[in-house]
C-alpha cells in the first residue's frame, strides 16, 4: 500500500524501530481495535492508539461526560461536560491523527449485541470496571476467538493480562463475578487518576504489539502493580481444563447477562 | 560611584546579545553560535542544561556598598541562590534562565557593572590585593583595556594581577602579567599561570616607573595577539608561548612590542590619588565564596568599602570606628579555596565542595587542627581551586579499580606565593576521595606533634619535605573491591556510582584522559610482565570511555571494543586477537604488541571532540546484484528521516540486493550507516565524494 511522505514523517519514530519498520506501520494502519469504555483506561488507550496510527478504532460507551470523570478520563475536557463520551473521544482522536477512522458505538453492551460489535475488530481493549461486563467481554472474545486485553484498577492498584486464543482466559482464573457489593466499585473506593493512565497505556502497548506481531504479550501471566509502593510483579496464570468457557467441556454455551453494579471508571 | 568605566560599545553589544538570545530561544540559532557570543558576555551554562550564571567583572575585587546592594537585589529577582564570589574576585549570579540573563545584564549596567569579558578570549578580571597603592591602577587599566576593540579577540584569555607588596596576595607571580608595587613604580612578572600546566611567572623587570603600566600591558597584549597559538586552545596561553620561544627570545619580542607601543605616545593611565587609608581591612570569611543576598544587603549597610579576595572571602572597612569581630568560621575552611566542582561545573570530575565539607566534618581533636594551613581543592586538573598554591592541594582525577571508575584526587604539597619565592606545589600521590578526610586528620596530627612551637607550616614543610605525607598516602591509597566497600565508588554526597563517561559530550573532560592514560600505563606494565592477556584487555578498554561506554566486566569491555572499534576504526584482523581473549586462547607477543600499538596510534589521531578517523573501506570489493544497485539520493534529508527512508527502501528489496545512497557530510554520514548496520545489513563501502558521501549497502536477512 505504501506510506505517504507525510506518513513517513509522522510515523518515523515507529519506522526507525528495528522490529517495526515501514511494514509494521502498515500493519497498524490496516489494524482494527475496539476499546470498550471511554473512561479512565479507555482514554489513554484511545489517544495512544490513535497517535500510533491504528487505522480503525471503535469505541463503545453509553455515558455522557460527567464532572467526576475529568480527574482521570483525560480524553474528555471540561468543555465536553454532558457530551456523549464516544463523540468527545472521537473528536480528540481525529484531532490527534486524521489517518484514523473512529467508529462510535453509543450503547450498553449485553449478551445480544456484543458479538456483532466485536466481530469486526482484531483486538479488544477492555476498559470497563464492572465485573458482569468483564465476564461478558471475556466470554464473547473466547467464543469469537478474539484477542483482548483485560484491565482492572482500584485505588492505587492495577492488573492486566492479554488473552489470545488457546491461552488462559479470565474465567480460567476467576470463575464467576463476585457477589454484588463484595468488591467496592471505584466510585466507592476511589482511584488515583495516573494509575488509570499507567494501565491504559500498558493495554495500548499490548494492542500495538499484537497487531504488529512482535514481542511477548502478557499471555498466561497477570501483571499486577501497586503504585503506592511502585512495584510491579507478574503472576503465572494457567489455562484451566475445567474452565466453564474455554475448558475441555465448556458448560457455558450461551452468553450471560449478570446483574450489573454500574460504575463508570 | 563606580570603579571602572563601562565601554561605550556596551549598549549596542547588549542589544545584539538580546537579539541572539531571542533567536536562540525561537530555535533559529545553533547552540554553538549562542555559546560563542554568550561566553564572552560572562554568561556560562551550568551543569543542568539551560541553567546559566552571570559573572560580573569586579577589578581588584572592588565593589561599592551601593553596587553590592544592587547586585543582591537583582539576584533575588531571578534566583534564590546566594551570590558567589570567585577566585578571580568576581561575583556571580547563579541558576538563572537565559532570557533572564538579558534583563540582568541590563540592570547591572545601571549599576555601572558589566559581565562582558567574564569569559572568552579577552582581558579577564584584573586581580588585586585591595591595597590603596594598586587599586587605582587596576581600575584605570581595566577601563582602558576593555574599551579597546582588539582586546576581545585574543588567542586565549589574558590574566593580569597586581599586588601592593612582596607578600603578593594579588598573585602577581602566577598570572600572565603581574605587577608588584615598589615605591613610585612596580616590579613586573610575565608568563605565569595555573591551570592544568602551571608555571611560576618570570621576572620581566625589577622596576618600572608607574607611568609605564599601560604600555607594558599593551605590549603584552600585542605580543600575545601576534604570536599566541590560535589553533590549539590547550596550548594557547602566554606561558606556552614563553616556553616555546625560550626566555631570551620571548623577552626580545616583548621589548620589540614595547618599543612600538612607546612610539604611539599613549597617554599614561589617569590615576586619581585616593585619600590615605587609616583603617585597616577586616576579613569576612565566606563558606566557599557564597553570600546570601540578605546578608549581602545587611553587610552593605555598615561598611565604607569592600573587596573580594582571591580566596573567595571579603575584606571590609566598617563605617565609624567600632569594629565587631568577624564571624567565627573554621580557619581551615576560611582559608580554603575550592572550585565549584562537578556540582555545577561541566568539566568537573569530582565533587570538590563536598570533599571540603567532609574534611571539615572529620572529627579532629581541636588540638590537632592547624590554623595556618591552607587546603585548596579543584574538581579537576584545571585548578580553578588553585591547588597549586596550597600547603596541601587536591585536584580531582578518575582512577579505575575493580573495573569501575573511582573518584580520586591527586595530592600536591608545599605551594607558596611570595615575590621571589613563589613555588608550585609538588605532587605527592593519589588518594581515593573517600580516604582523604582520614589522611588529612592523621597528617595534621603528625605535623602538630613534630613542628617547633610557632613554626609556620611552610617552614616545617621545607624542613621535613613530603616523605611523611607520601608514607601516609601509601597507607590510605588502597581501594577496596566494589563488593567489599561500595562507598569508595561513590563521590561524597552522590547517590549514584561515580562515572566519567556520562560527562562526555564532545567536551574534553580531563578525567577521560586520566582513564585512558591509566590503561596505557597498564599496557606498559603488562608488557613488561609478558602478561599479554592483560595487554589486550587494557588496549581494548582504553578508548571505550571516549564513546561514553563504561564496561562493568572484562568480557564486556572486549565485546564493546569489538562492536565499536573493530572494523570501524581498526582493521578487522584485530578482531581475531580479541576473540582469542574471549576464548581463553593463548595470545602471542606480536598480537599483543600489534593491538596495543594500533590502539595507541588511534588515540594519537583522536581529535578534540573525542572522534576517531573511520576506516577506509576502499579495499572491499563491491558486489553488484544481477539487476544492478537500487539508487537513492538522500542529500538534503536530515537525520533521522534519511535513515527512515533508507530503511523503507531496504524493506522493498530482496536479501543480497545492493542499495546505493548519497548522504550529506556531518550528522548524516555519522549516523545512517551505523543505524543501517544495526538493522543487520552490510555496509560494503562508504566514500566521500566532494562534500557528500556515497554509501553502498547490501540487504541482508529478511525484513
Ligand atoms: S577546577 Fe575543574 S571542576 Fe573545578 S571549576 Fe575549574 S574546571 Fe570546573
Ligand atoms: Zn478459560
Amino acid at each position: 500500500m505504501g506510506l505517504s511522505e507525510e506518513q513517513i514523517e509522522r510515523y518515523s519514530r515507529h519506522i526507525i524501530l528495528k522490529n517495526v519498520g515501514g511494514v509494521g506501520q502498515e500493519k497498524l494502519l490496516a489494524g482494527k481495535v475496539l476499546i470498550i469504555g471511554a473512561g479512565g483506561l479507555g482514554s489513554p488507550a484511545a489517544m495512544y492508539l490513535a497517535a500510533a496510527g491504528v487505522g480503525t478504532i471503535g469505541i463503545v460507551d453509553f455515558d455522557r461526560v460527567d464532572l467526576t470523570n475529568l480527574q482521570r478520563q483525560i480524553i474528555h475536557f471540561t468543555k465536553d461536560l454532558n457530551k456523549e463520551k464516544v463523540l468527545s473521544a472521537k473528536e480528540k482522536m481525529e484531532a490527534i491523527n486524521p489517518d484514523v477512522k473512529v467508529v462510535t458505538h453509543q450503547l450498553l453492551l449485553n449478551s445480544t449485541n456484543i458479538i456483532d460489535i466485536i466481530k469486526d475488530y482484531d483486538f479488544i481493549v477492555d476498559g470497563t470496571d464492572n465485573f458482569p461486563i468483564k465476564f461478558l467481554i471475556n466470554d464473547a472474545c473466547v467464543i469469537e476467538k478474539k484477542a483482548f486485553s483485560h484491565g482492572g484498577i482500584l485505588r492505587f492498584e492495577g492488573q492486566t493480562f492479554t488473552r489470545t486464543p488457546g491461552n488462559a482466559c479470565y474465567r480460567c482464573v476467576f470463575r464467576e463475578p463476585p457477589p454484588k457489593n463484595a468488591v467496592p466499585t471505584c466510585s466507592q473506593a476511589g482511584i488515583l487518576g495516573a494509575v488509570a493512565g499507567m494501565l491504559g497505556t500498558i493495554q495500548a502497548a499490548e494492542a500495538l504489539k499484537y497487531i504488529i506481531g512482535i514481542g511477548d504479550l502478557l499471555e498466561n501471566r497477570l501483571l499486577i502493580f501497586d503504585a503506592l509502593k511502585m512495584e510491579y510483579r507478574t503472576v503465572k496464570i494457567k489455562k484451566s481444563k475445567t474452565c466453564p468457557i474455554c475448558g475441555d467441556s465448556p458448560t457455558i454455551t450461551k452468553l450471560i447477562d449478570y446483574e450489573q453494579a454500574a460504575c463508570d471508571l | 560611584m563606580s570603579f571602572y568605566k563601562l565601554p561605550e560599545s556596551l549598549d549596542s553589544e547588549i542589544k545584539e546579545y538580546e537579539k541572539l538570545v531571542k533567536e536562540y530561544k525561537a530555535g533559529k540559532l545553533a547552540a554553538v553560535k549562542m555559546k560563542a557570543f554568550r561566553v564572552p558576555f560572562g554568561v556560562y551554562e551550568q551543569r543542568e542544561p539551560e541553567t546559566y550564571m552571570c559573572r560580573i567583572r569586579l577589578p581588584g575585587g572592588a565593589i561599592t556598598p551601593e553596587q553590592l546592594t544592587g547586585v543582591a537585589e537583582i539576584s533575588e529577582k531571578y534566583t534564590s541562590r546566594p551570590l558567589h564570589f570567585t577566585t578571580r574576585e568576581e561575583v556571580q549570579i547563579h541558576h538563572v534562565t537565559l532570557e533572564d540573563t538579558v534583563s540582568i545584564i541590563k540592570e547591572l549596567k545601571e549599576l555601572g557593572l558589566s559581565t562582558r569579558g567574564g569569559g572568552g578570549n579577552t582581558i579577564r578580571n584584573i586581580l588585586g590585593d585591595g591595597s590603596s597603592e594598586v587599586d587605582p591602577y587596576i581600575q584605570a587599566l581595566t577601563s582602558r583595556l576593555i574599551a579597546e576593540q582588539d582586546s576581545w579577540s585574543l588567542p586565549r584569555k589574558l590574566k593580569i594581577a597586581f599586588s601592593g607588596d612582596s607578600s603578593d596576595r594579588g598573585l602577581a607571580t602566577c598570572n600572565d602579567l603581574g605587577f608588584i608595587y615598589k615605591p613610585s613604580g612596580f616590579s613586573v612578572y610575565i608568563a605565569g599561570g595555573m591551570g592544568a600546566k602551571p608555571r611560576v611567572a618570570a621576572k620581566l623587570y625589577d622596576f618600572v616607573p608607574a607611568n609605564q603600566v599601560y604600555n607594558i600591558a599593551k605590549a603584552a597584549k600585542n605580543l600575545f595577539d601576534k604570536y599566541g597559538n590560535r589553533k590549539n586552545k590547550h596550548a594557547a596561553r602566554l606561558r606556552f608561548l614563553f616556553e616555546k620561544l625560550g626566555k631570551g627570545e620571548f623577552i626580545r619580542r616583548f621589548e620589540e612590542e614595547l618599543t612600538a607601543v612607546k612610539k604611539q605616545n599613549y597617554p599614561s593611565l589617569a590615576i586619581d590619588d585616593l585619600p590615605a587609608q587609616t583603617k585597616s581591612w577586616q576579613d569576612v570569611p565566606l563558606f566557599l565564596g557564597d553570600l546570601e543576598t540578605a546578608k549581602a544587603k545587611q553587610l552593605a549597610k555598615d561598611i565604607e568599602s569592600i573587596r573580594a579576595t582571591p580566596n573567595q572571602n571579603l575584606k571590609i572597612r566598617r563605617r565609624g570606628y567600632i569594629s565587631s569581630p568577624a564571624q567565627a568560621i573554621d580557619p581551615i575552611i576560611g582559608r580554603a579555596i575550592v572550585c565549584t566542582g562537578a556540582d555545577t561545573c561541566r568539566l568537573g570530575i569530582c565533587l570538590s565542595r563536598k570533599l571540603l565539607s567532609a574534611i571539615k566534618d572529620k572529627k579532629m581533636g581541636s588540638s590537632d587542627k592547624i590554623d595556618d594551613i591552607k587546603i585548596n581543592i579543584s574538581g579537576c586538573p584545571n585548578s580553578c581551586g588553585r591547588h597549586h598554591i596550597a600547603d596541601i592541594g587536591f585536584f580531582g582525577v578518575a582512577k579505575r579499580h575493580d573495573n569501575r571508575p573511582v573518584p580520586c584526587y591527586t595530592v600536591v604539597m608545599g605551594g607558596v606565593v611570595f615575590e621571589g619565592k613563589t613555588k608550585i606545589a609538588e605532587k605527592a600521590g593519589v588518594l581515593p576521595a573517600k580516604a582523604i578526610p582520614d589522611f588529612v586528620a592523621e597528617y595534621l596530627k603528625h605535623v602538630k606533634a613534630h613542628r617547633k612551637s610557632g613554626e609556620p607550616f611552610f617552614d616545617y614543610y621545607i624542613r621535613q619535605g613530603k616523605d611523611e605525607a607520601v608514607r601516609l598516602i601509601e597507607k590510605y591509597s588502597p581501594i577496596p573491591g566494589f563488593s567489599e566497600n561500595k562507598d569508595y565508588y561513590f563521590d561524597f554526597g552522590a547517590d549514584r556510582p561515580f562515572s566519567v563517561a556520562e560527562k562526555v559530550e564532545g567536551e574534553c573532560s580531563a578525567g577521560i584522559y586520566d582513564l585512558i592514560d591509566w590503561d596505557f600505563e597498564n599496557i606498559k606494565i603488562a608488557m613488561a610482565n609478558n602478561d599479554f592477556r592483560r595487554v589486550v584487555l587494557s588496549a581494548a578498554r582504553a578508548l571505550l570511555v571516549t564513546k561514553g561506554l563504561e564496561p562493568k566486566s572484562e568480557a564486556e569491555a572486549i565485546v564493546l571494543f569489538k562492536q565499536n572499534f573493530i572494523g570501524r576504526h581498526l582493521d578487522a584482523l584485530f578482531g581475531g586477537t580479541v576473540d582469542k581473549y574471549l576464548n581463553n586462547q593463548e595470545i602471542t607477543l606480536d598480537e599483543a604488541k600489534g593491538l596495543a600499538s594500533a590502539v595507541k596510534a588511534l588515540y594519537d589521531s583522536m581529535d578534540n571532540s573525542l572522534k576517531f578517523p573511520e576506516l577506509n573501506h576502499k579495499e572491499v570489493e563491491v558486489l553488484r546484484s544481477p539487476r544492478g544497485a537500487v539508487e537513492r539520493d538522500f542529500r538534503g534529508v536530515t537525520c533521522p528521516m534519511n535513515f527512515v527512508k533508507t530503511k523503507l527502501v531496504l524493506e522493498t528489496m530482496q536479501p543480497g540486493e545492493i542499495l546505493e545512497i548519497l548522504l550529506d557530510d556531518g550528522e548524516p554520514i555519522e549516523n545512517v550507516p551505523a543505524s543501517v548496520k544495526a538493522e543487520g545489513h552490510k555496509i560494503l563501502k562508504q566514500e566521500k565524494v566532494a562534500g557528500y558521501w556515497r554509501v553502498i549497502i547490501r540487504k541482508e536477512g529478511g525484513n
